[in-house]
């Protein structure tokens, strides 16, 4: 067997190389599969906010059970995840009620939250050391008058068993300490300032009080909604993507328990939700995740599967050549009784192992593209991991290489020996197809017609671009030799020598038929690649486009009433810029969440400025939005719902959240940044109408990402008292769509377009060096018949230049058809948008890029190839039939 | 292992190429007794390399039957023939590298050729002692590439003959051989026959290597043209009763020509027909 390799060491090499190639893209598969879950997990529990990735527990309220419970009590609900979260935080929460002799209590929370001083900034004064001391914020101190010293006085609950007592009454907070907010990470998304001062359906508010636990022992009475909590903060850096499905399991097993509790009576369930509960969206997270995974898991095989089938194919032609090359070898076995079935084993016994000698450097491939992946490529630090799947893939590869090696090798052992005799096997020109060659035309063509007519579905749909370019390829492969001998025939009897001889040296030569196949699946795999890198890549662009809704949309804080922020608002801008160039307000209304909403926009400055591409409005109807009321009813552009409706009279919410009557006078396919269900009317004729009130939000559009004139434009702002609480950009929306494994996985289209071609260079190699001998010696009687050299030389780069341009041109049509049907089930964005913004069209800029690039690489490997084997025309070359 | 006889009966043996059917072989009726060295000679494609591959069994006659020994060739089923050639018949093609696997040494090739007799449960020599009988022990562990032709041609004999078999077919085994190589050759040849009875059967172009061998039999256009015995040359009567001209009077009886057979005693006399004279 060593000898055997020895023998053909280059030819081994290259077999090992092509089956480390179906090995590496079989076990870089399930690798870069992982990688990408991990990455999800990092990228989706980095993006949520600690409130949501973070895990606090709640316990009953003891004012209703009449029972102080403790935090310790909660600790151990979660078992086996100590290593997921930092050390949990124990706390107690309570409602109070300051009271100031003003007209209304202001209300707020009072909490202690074990080390909390350490996490928070003491700007006055000391942490409360001592039952009923507390800490204000600066922002309360200020806007209430409080100072270090001053005694506050507070209702306790309202349920209390003895109610003419004094204590039942009040309960008096000395301030120990003013405090400033810091680290919101370790609050857990609790607020604590900023609250002061700002009504709430007109109820004032205080920020929130920090004091000592001692607080929420005797003889302090119970406290309005008197908590026990406890805080777990995820650690992300440790939370994989096994964690996350075994801890999100665990959560919701803890919720159901604490529901069923509460249902069972144990705890009661009156009032104001008292009941203990566990507040997380870590299952939601870890639901959002597993929806990714599932989009991989249609996309990675896709591509790599694709990759799999032509690496396959290449595997298979340089089989094919190798057991060619042993025929002699089949000879002897036969000759010396071995039969085929001994013939089959000397060959298995010689290929098997060359083709086994790539599987280990093919797992290391794919190890160290994994590697290069989680390293330079896929964010959040995926960690290094052996998934069982890699051991499945490279058992399957090993199988599906030893079939293979099975299919080449028993073709040439169940050869007749008298036919084995002949040097080399015929090949005319005419339509004949191999059993092998027939067989995969008909397998191939069935899939085609199968996905053709709808008969084949899910996963098996995907293979359809491979199917459709092997079913090509091989048909072409039998019809372009038959095709070149008559159109040869036809230029010779012209008297057009080099053409003519040309085609008929492509027609005569086995290597035509395989280039064609080739070049073929290549192409179309390139095109079909490029064709999803694309197309994801614009549908992520319009997604986000459509999400974002302007270059960067700042939303205001909705604490305060809308009409003093709208004034402010739109003096501020009226100084910062007049014209409305950079950025417009956006007043939206909606009073429930199924309502249809309303947008109150400046019609120019919002036509401008809002991300509308191709589906803008006209002049005229933002014009027409403008014109003011006529017959009360205001002038509206509708999308959605709205736009559905038979007549043009139709309501809408105004700015105080109530109907008014409206005339349509556009529709539009969507408006960026909002839902689909939308109206949108002039912010000035509306604000006329009536005054927006709690109901509505408002935000800024900008009309790019000019941080410093956003940052100039909401200082000026919170100068007013008018806050800004959330900004998106369309970079950022972009940059969240990017990070998603349907990204990540499309994104592997690029590289598998890239290998197919490389790969069918590698083929176009093999080819020529395994049948360099035959087309020499063809290519040398025809120079004894009299042609002369130059003719000669050009004779095979012609005839392979004819094979590469017919394949890859029908590889391109068939890309192209691939991708028409394959795109649409490809998962192209992490989540369906509110807003369907999905457009398949064919890139024809990308497709006509790729196909040229294809032809100029195969196109330059064949010249390259054909002038090779020009090189070995020697008249001694005719000795060698002999 | 005997020698083993070959008969053959009206063999016929068409080739179908190219949508024309060429008549290879046309009725030959050869017996070849057990143990005889024996040469077929003949020009190119007057088939005797097909009437080489339809001993071996290397594919069926159109009609006719072949008989090796016992067994009909001319039905063997497949697993037969497997059989037969695995410990009965061997058949050395023309061309000594194409009788071996490349990458193997001499003494390699020899046990896998023994491994499918050893396998039906023969007992063989050692490949050593077959090299040892061939006169090449030296070369048993060299690689292919360091032998001379003749010894890679005795290397092919040694092959062929490491199974015992009763029938040795071999194609021009002394082509393309130096003139000392050719003789060895054929001396070891003949001492493999003399020895365990083989029967030989060799093609061969070579005068020199028809007159060393006891009995030569030429076929011509697909016919048994003529046989030698000694040296002296023989026409053979067909089994339909057609005389086959030796060569050399050919050309004084070209086609068409027309003749009578007299008695003469215990011979017979060729008289051609003066065509001219009796027309005058």
């Amino acid at each position: 067997m060593l000898s055997a390799l020895r023998f053909r060491a280059g030819q081994a090499v290259v077999i090992a190389l092509l089956s480390a190639l179906v090995t590496a893209c079989a076990a870089f598969a399930p690798l870069y599969d992982r990688a990408m879950q991990q990455a999800a997990v990092a990228v989706t529990l980095q993006e949520a906010p600690s409130a949501l990735r973070d895990l606090q527990i709640y316990g009953p309220a003891s004012d209703w059970s009449q029972l102080r419970s403790t935090p310790d009590e909660l600790l151990g609900l979660i078992p086996d995840a100590d290593h997921l979260f930092h050390e949990p935080v124990r706390g107690v929460s309570a409602s109070t009620k300051l009271d100031l002799d003003l007209h209304n209590p202001i209300v707020g929370e009072l909490w202690w939250r074990a080390g909390q001083c350490e996490h928070v900034v003491v700007t006055a004064g000391s942490c409360p050391t001592e039952s009923r001391q507390i800490m204000v914020s600066e922002n309360e101190a200020q806007t209430y008058g409080l100072a270090v010293g001053t005694t506050v006085k507070a209702k306790p609950s309202t349920l209390v068993v003895d109610p003419t007592s004094q204590e039942a009454l009040f309960v008096y907070y000395r301030i120990v300490g003013i405090y400033r907010a810091s680290d919101p990470v370790w609050w857990q998304g609790l607020q604590l300032d900023g609250l002061a001062g700002v009504a709430t359906s007109e109820v004032p508010r205080h920020d929130v009080w920090l004091t000592d636990e001692s607080t929420f022992a005797s003889p302090t009475p119970l406290l309005s909604q008197e908590r026990p909590w406890v805080g777990y903060r995820l650690r992300t850096d440790a939370v994989g993507i096994d964690d996350l499905r075994t801890i999100a399991t665990d959560l919701t097993r803890l919720r159901a328990m604490l529901e069923d509790q509460t249902s069972a009576g144990s705890i009661t369930t009156a009032g104001d939700d008292p009941s203990p509960n566990a507040y997380t969206s870590l299952p939601e997270l870890a639901g959002q995740v597993e929806a990714q995974i599932e989009q991989g898991r249609i996309t990675v095989p896709l591509l790599l599967c694709q990759l799999g089938l032509l690496s396959l194919l290449v595997l298979w032609l340089m089989l094919r050549a190798a057991t060619d090359q042993r025929r002699s070898e089949v000879v002897v076995a036969r000759l010396r009784g071995r039969g085929s079935a001994g013939a089959r084993t000397l060959l298995m016994r010689e290929l098997v192992p060359a083709t086994l000698l790539g599987v280990v450097p093919g797992v290391v491939i794919a190890l160290i593209g994994s590697w290069l992946v989680r390293t330079y490529f896929l964010p959040g630090d995926p960690p290094f991991e052996l998934p069982p799947g890699l051991l499945v893939a490279t058992l399957a590869a090993v199988v599906v290489l030893v079939l293979v090696t099975y299919v080449a090798v028993v073709r040439v052992s169940r050869e007749p020996l008298g036919i084995l005799l002949h040097r080399t096997t015929g090949h005319r020109p005419g339509w004949r197809p191999g059993i092998g060659d027939a067989i995969a035309i008909a397998v191939s063509g069935a899939g085609v017609v199968a996905f053709a007519t709808g008969s084949l579905t899910g996963t098996l749909a995907l293979a359809a671009p491979a199917l459709l370019s092997v079913f090509v390829g091989l048909l072409l492969g039998q019809l372009v030799p038959p095709a070149a001998a008559r159109l040869g025939g036809s230029l010779l009897q012209r008297g057009r020598l080099r053409a003519g001889v040309s085609l008929l040296d492509a027609s005569r030569s086995v290597m035509t038929r395989r280039t064609v196949a080739l070049a073929t699946v290549a192409a179309a795999l390139a095109v079909f690649s490029v064709c999803g890198v694309v197309v994801g890549d614009r549908n992520r662009e319009l997604a986000a486009e459509q999400i974002a809704g302007a270059p960067a949309v700042v939303e205001l804080q909705s604490t305060s009433l809308t009409t003093t922020r709208l004034a402010a608002v739109e003096s501020v801008l009226a100084d910062l810029d007049p014209e409305g160039m950079r950025v417009t307000p956006v007043v939206r209304t909606a009073p429930a969440s199924n309502a249809i909403a309303t947008l109150a926009v400046d019609p120019l400055a919002f036509g401008r400025i809002a991300l509308f591409g191709d589906d803008a409005p006209s002049q005229k109807a933002w014009s027409a939005l403008s014109a003011g009321t006529a017959r009360g009813r205001i002038p509206t552009i509708a999308t959605g719902e709205a736009a559905d409706a038979k007549a043009d009279e139709i309501e809408v919410h105004g700015v105080d959240g109530v109907l008014q009557d409206a005339t349509r006078v556009a529709v539009v396919d969507r408006i960026p940044g909002d839902g689909p269900n939308l109206t949108v009317v002039d912010l000035a004729t509306a604000t006329k109408l009536a005054e927006p009130d709690y109901e509505s939000s408002i935000s800024l559009w900008f009309a790019s990402e000019d941080q410093k004139f956003i940052d100039e434009v909401t200082t000026e702002l919170a100068g007013n008292g008018v806050y800004a609480a959330d900004t998106r950009t369309l970079a950022g929306v972009r940059r969240g769509l990017d990070s998603s494994m349907a990204s990540w996985s499309l994104w592997l289209g690029g590289v598998v377009g890239i290998a197919a071609v490389l790969l069918a260079v590698v083929a176009l190699t093999v080819l020529t060096v395994t049948s360099w001998r035959e087309r020499a010696v063809d290519l040398t009687a025809l120079r004894m018949a009299g042609v002369d050299r130059r003719t000669v030389a050009r004779i095979p780069t012609d005839a392979q230049l004819l094979s590469v341009l017919v394949g890859v041109l029908a590889g391109a049509a068939c890309g192209v058809i691939g991708a028409a049907l394959t795109l649409p089930d490809i998962p192209l964005l992490a989540m369906t948008p509110a807003v369907d913004v999905t457009d398949l069209s064919i890139p024809w800029p990308a497709v006509a890029t790729t196909t040229v690039g294809c032809l100029v690489v195969l196109c330059a490997a064949a010249a390259l190839l054909g002038r090779s084997v020009a090189a070995k025309v020697r008249y001694d070359r005719l000795r060698e039939t002999a | 292992m005997n020698g083993l006889a070959i008969r053959t009966h009206g063999l016929v043996h068409i080739y179908h190429a190219d949508g024309h059917d060429v008549a290879a072989l046309s009725g030959i009726d050869l017996d070849v007794g057990a143990g005889e060295l024996m040469g077929l000679l003949g020009p190119s494609g007057s088939g005797k390399s097909t009437l080489m591959s339809l001993l071996a069994g290397l594919f069926r006659p159109s009609a006719g039957k072949i008989f090796v020994g016992e067994h009909e060739v001319s039905a063997a089923s497949t697993k037969e023939l497997d059989r037969l050639q695995a410990t009965e018949v061997s058949l050395i093609l023309q061309g000594a590298a194409r009788n071996l696997l490349p990458y193997a040494t001499p003494a390699d090739n020899v046990r896998f050729a023994q491994h499918a007799a050893r396998s039906a449960g023969m007992d063989l020599p050692d490949p050593e002692v077959v090299l040892e009988e061939l006169g090449i022990p030296a070369v048993a562990d060299h690689p292919l590439s360091r032998l001379t032709p003749g010894e890679l041609q005795l290397v092919a004999m040694a092959v062929a003959l490491s199974t015992r078999p009763g029938l040795v077919l071999a194609d021009e085994p002394t082509s393309q051989l130096d003139h000392d190589a050719r003789d060895r050759v054929l001396e070891r040849l003949a001492t493999i026959n003399r020895a365990h009875g083989t029967t030989v059967v060799l093609v061969t172009h070579d005068p020199h290597v028809a007159a060393f061998l006891p009995r030569t039999v030429t076929i011509r256009d697909g016919r048994i043209g003529g046989e030698g015995r000694s040296g002296e040359e023989y026409a053979v009567v067909t089994a339909d009763g057609f005389l086959p001209l030796p060569h050399h009077v050919r050309d004084d009886l070209p086609p068409g020509t027309l003749v009578r057979f007299h008695p003469a005693g215990d011979r017979y006399e060729l008289v051609p027909e003066q065509r001219g004279v009796e027309d005058e």
